[in-house]
């Protein structure tokens, strides 16, 4: 039985990807933009991330880049690994997967991607536009209009009818809206609500 | 910090424009009455590659950067305003109070304007007052005074001095610039 309390002890190694182990509960998954750009990004960047074992080479972080780079580059393809000390019980593979892609991760700044960022790479790079769509400062939506005004003198009026007699007197009320500038609003008093 | 996103945000790249074009000539000193975290005026100063934008901001929340805390109405009230040749009221509802202030003091300059009628719709009632309705009408009847919010607005513009105005408007959310005084 594996003592949890155990500290774990994380060395560098290498190993090859047909040696790996995925975890069959693995709650990761990923879409086929993702895996291309995670494709492209070892042709550029190399592996600035290692996959993380266990001494047994059981997967606990990185199955969607033994995915991608199986496909790409075969079992034999030798990528860099950290190797705990010890396994890790099945609740402690649950938590780290938690953890590393959700309870422990940063959040995005959205004011330095606002002003520091092209929206068009962070698009290009992996952000959905409905992600971006608070910071977007091109994504201009509305017509702007330039409008004169100038003061007016108005008579304010408030008319209020019974009920019974409030279609006589709109009626009345109603020839006037030809009057030029004239302006009727209906409505019930908030009173009465 | 998470997305910044509320609603009075959702239109930033309009607010952005509009700022971006109607600055006045030369040298541009903001007072920002409602700065929150600045995304606006950075958004300005990339957008028209001025730097030299400088922006003093006012805000209740303290955000970790560098502005004066507390109300605006207070700083407004006192301050001088000469120093600044643009104030932004990038409010989520209608700043009638900091406008009247503004108008009181004889301020000249440019002017940002954000004028939001919420789900209810209400309007400041010294506007109302202002434009002509009495209390006994807005007391009687205020939802319906409150349909016109948006032209009530308008008209109380133009009763203190204003002539032209440019603005994006979509439903009840309307982004303004003008010119006071002067």
């Amino acid at each position: 039985m594996t003592d949890q309390a155990e500290p774990i002890i994380w060395a560098n190694e290498t190993r090859r990807l047909g040696e790996l182990v995925p975890w069959p509960r693995n709650p990761r998954q990923i879409y086929k933009d993702q895996a291309t750009r995670l494709s492209e990004s070892l042709r550029e960047f190399g592996q600035p991330e290692v996959i993380a074992i266990g001494p047994g080479n059981e997967i606990y972080n990185g199955h969607q880049r033994l995915n991608v780079w199986m496909d790409e580059y075969g079992p034999d393809f030798e990528v860099a690994v950290r190797v705990s000390s010890r396994p890790l019980a099945e609740k402690e593979r649950e938590k780290l997967t938690v953890l590393l892609h959700r309870g422990a991760v940063g959040e995005w700044d959205w004011d330095v991607l606002a002003n520091e960022f092209e929206v068009a790479e962070l698009l290009e790079w992996g952000f959905e536009s409905d992600e971006l769509g608070g910071i977007d400062l091109l994504n201009e939506q509305l017509l702007e209009r330039e409008k004169n005004i100038r003061p007016r003198e108005m008579l304010r009026v408030l008319v209020s009818v019974p009920v019974d007699e409030a279609l006589r007197v709109r009626a009345s009320i109603d020839s006037l809206a030809g009057v030029p500038g004239i302006e009727i609003d209906y409505g019930a008093s908030d009173a009465s609500r | 910090m998470g997305p910044v996103m509320p609603a009075a945000n959702s239109f930033l790249a309009d607010k952005v424009a509009i700022r971006a074009g109607h600055l006045p000539p030369g040298p541009v000193t903001v007072l920002d009455c409602f700065g929150g975290k600045g995304l606006v005026w950075s958004g300005v100063r990339k957008r028209t590659g001025r730097p030299d934008i400088v922006v003093l901001s006012i805000d209740i929340v303290d955000y970790g950067e560098f502005h004066l805390p507390g109300d605006n109405r207070s700083y407004l009230d006192h301050m001088d305003l000469c120093r600044f040749n643009v104030v932004d009221l990038d409010a989520y509802g209608v700043p009638y109070a900091q406008l009247d202030t503004l108008f009181n003091r004889g301020y000249v300059g440019t002017v940002f304007v954000t004028f939001i009628q919420s789900v209810v719709g209400a309007i400041n009632h010294g506007l109302l007052r202002d434009v002509g309705f009495s209390d006994a009408m807005i007391a009687k009847a205020p939802t319906l005074l409150y349909r016109r919010g948006w032209f009530h607005l308008l008209d109380w513009l133009a009763a203190r001095g204003v002539h032209r105005i440019w603005h994006r408007t979509h439903e009840r959310k309307h982004y303004l610039a003008f010119q006071m005084g002067g």
